[in-house]
């Protein structure tokens, strides 16, 4: 059965395309036959984040206008078998999405074998975020542990849970995962920044993944390379963890407790 | 076409004695402080003969003409009433009514819930005696509303959120975001929560900000009441 998931945050810049190119990747790595889907119209940057930006021909705005079909606009990536993009449209708005329009092409996806069909969202709440959201399975809200946004995380997970099909038809609610971006235990330790704890008492939606801090995340976008490729970084195996999470696999948490470095680490730098 | 029985709620006053004016001064003081509410409600008077004080010659034309004056509406008059007392309600047209509930407070005037059998087409509003209940957290954004009713709620209300009741507000969790009690005009609702941090608390259209707030009662368990024109907090148990 195949599966939708939205990632979503409702605050910009906190790791929805990171989070979408790793879990996307990991899922394919896992054997699955996924997609991603860049609803970020206007502003797309999936493709870039995922180093397939110049074989990009037809949009996702294309397909729902039949101006291309379906197998036209997905780009295979090249490094994972089973891992297919649908970009997004550069030159148009988000008023171009329209939801019979997403049905058609979710729908079609699924008739295609995809198993896992998962939907970058745009920040903010408007149109372009909640087409995304609308026909979620699952829902991966993503946040910083800052306050302003956990309070947007809070206000998208209010709306999975009253704006989305599932919820208009009353079918079982969207299942909420949260991953928590950027985390930085060190900070966390000296009060700078929330815990994972003050987070759960604001939010009460299961962690899914805590990714630390990591120079990794940049390179990897600036490279074109999804995070999870990089087995070497923190970043990498958090995200690493957090696939297996979702496929089922129960696994402990890892950098988030703060470890003061001892004087030979220092030196060697391990 | 059929004829059914129904049971409806209605507000009933007591009538303790002869003397009309507390019956003008009470309903004036309801449809004073929730216009929207109370206006045309219907009203039924209970008449307690047993009562050595009432006087047996109640003017029941003036009863009816002060509830309409007041603008609610007369359903019936209900009590123990002589036979010379129904004689001259059935001459003006005024409905005697039984109530199935006998037990009425004999306050001087007080309003109650009764059930009445009636025969005829629905009339005024239906009062549901439930609190509306809200189960989980409110999440920034959104919006709980109790029209006409006391509110519950089972959980958070997260900052950004807004509780709202033209009753009182019960919140069973920490109360981040905002809360308003009496929304119509009740003076005499109160928000109760077992945790208080929020963004803004109003009683009946008078509200505080966060910073307006003692800060001694941040993170407690407690009740914010209107009272001399101001907001009061006081604990919700006893020290």
């Amino acid at each position: 059965m195949a599966k939708v998931i939205v990632v979503t945050s409702g605050k910009g810049g906190v790791g929805k395309t990171t989070t979408s190119a790793s879990i996307g990747s990991g899922l394919a790595a896992s054997g699955a036959k996924t997609v991603v889907i860049d609803f970020d119209i206007g502003l797309r940057n999936l493709d870039l984040i995922m180093g397939c930006e110049r074989r990009v021909v037809f949009d996702l705005i294309n397909v729902i206008n039949k101006e291309a079909n379906l197998q036209q606009a997905l780009v295979k990536d090249k490094r994972i078998e089973g891992l297919y993009i649908l970009p997004a449209s550069q030159t148009r708005n988000k008023d171009a999405l329209n939801r019979s329009g997403v049905k058609a092409v979710i729908e079609e996806l699924k008739d295609d074998g995809f198993e896992y069909i998962i939907c970058d969202s745009p920040a903010g709440i408007e149109q372009g975020a909640m087409m995304a959201l609308y026909f979620a399975d699952e829902a991966i809200v993503t946040t910083n542990p800052e306050v302003s946004s956990v309070r947007d995380s809070d206000r998208i997970t209010g709306m999975l849970s009253s704006k989305s099909f599932r919820a208009e038809q009353q079918l079982d609610p969207v299942k909420v995962h949260l991953i928590i971006t950027r985390y930085c235990p060190e900070r966390v330790k000296n009060g700078e920044m929330l815990s994972i704890a003050d987070i759960n008492e604001l939010l009460g939606i299961e962690l899914l993944g805590v990714i630390p801090e990591s120079e990794s995340v940049l390179n990897a976008s600036n490279s074109g390379e999804p995070v999870i490729l990089n087995k070497d970084s923190d970043a990498g195996k958090a995200y690493q963890d957090t696939v297996e999470r979702l496929l089922g696999v129960e696994c402990d948490f890892r950098f988030i407790d703060y470890k003061k470095k001892g004087i030979l680490s220092r030196i060697f730098g391990v | 076409m059929t004829l059914k029985s129904l049971s409806f709620l209605l507000f009933v006053v007591s009538l303790k004695d002869g003397d009309l004016s507390p019956l003008i001064e009470e309903l004036h003081k309801k449809s004073e402080r929730s216009p929207s509410f109370f206006k045309f409600s219907p009203i039924v008077i209970h008449v307690d003969n047993k009562n050595p004080m009432v006087d047996l010659s109640l003017d029941f034309k003036q009863i009816r003409q002060i509830i309409l004056d007041e603008e609610f509406i007369l359903v019936g008059i209900s009590g123990d009433l002589t036979s010379a007392q129904k004689d001259s309600l059935h001459r003006l047209d005024i409905a005697v009514l039984k109530s199935a509930n006998p037990s009425l407070v004999n306050n001087a005037v007080k309003t109650e819930q009764a059930e009445v059998k009636s025969e005829s087409i629905p009339v005024g509003v239906h009062i549901d005696p439930k609190a509306q209940l809200h189960q989980g957290k409110v999440r920034s954004g959104q919006q709980v509303y109790a029209k006409e009713n006391d509110l519950v709620i089972l959980g958070d209300v997260n900052a950004g959120a807004e509780v709202i009741a033209d009753g009182n507000v019960y919140i069973y969790g920490v109360l981040r975001g905002r809360a308003l009690a009496g929304a119509t005009g009740d003076q005499d609702a109160a928000v109760y929560c077992t945790s208080f941090a929020p963004e803004l608390v109003s009683i009946a259209g008078t509200y505080n900000l966060t910073a307006e707030l003692p800060e001694e009662f941040i993170n407690t368990s407690c009740v914010v009441k209107f009272k001399d024109k101001q907001l009061e907090i006081v604990p919700l148990y006893e020290k």
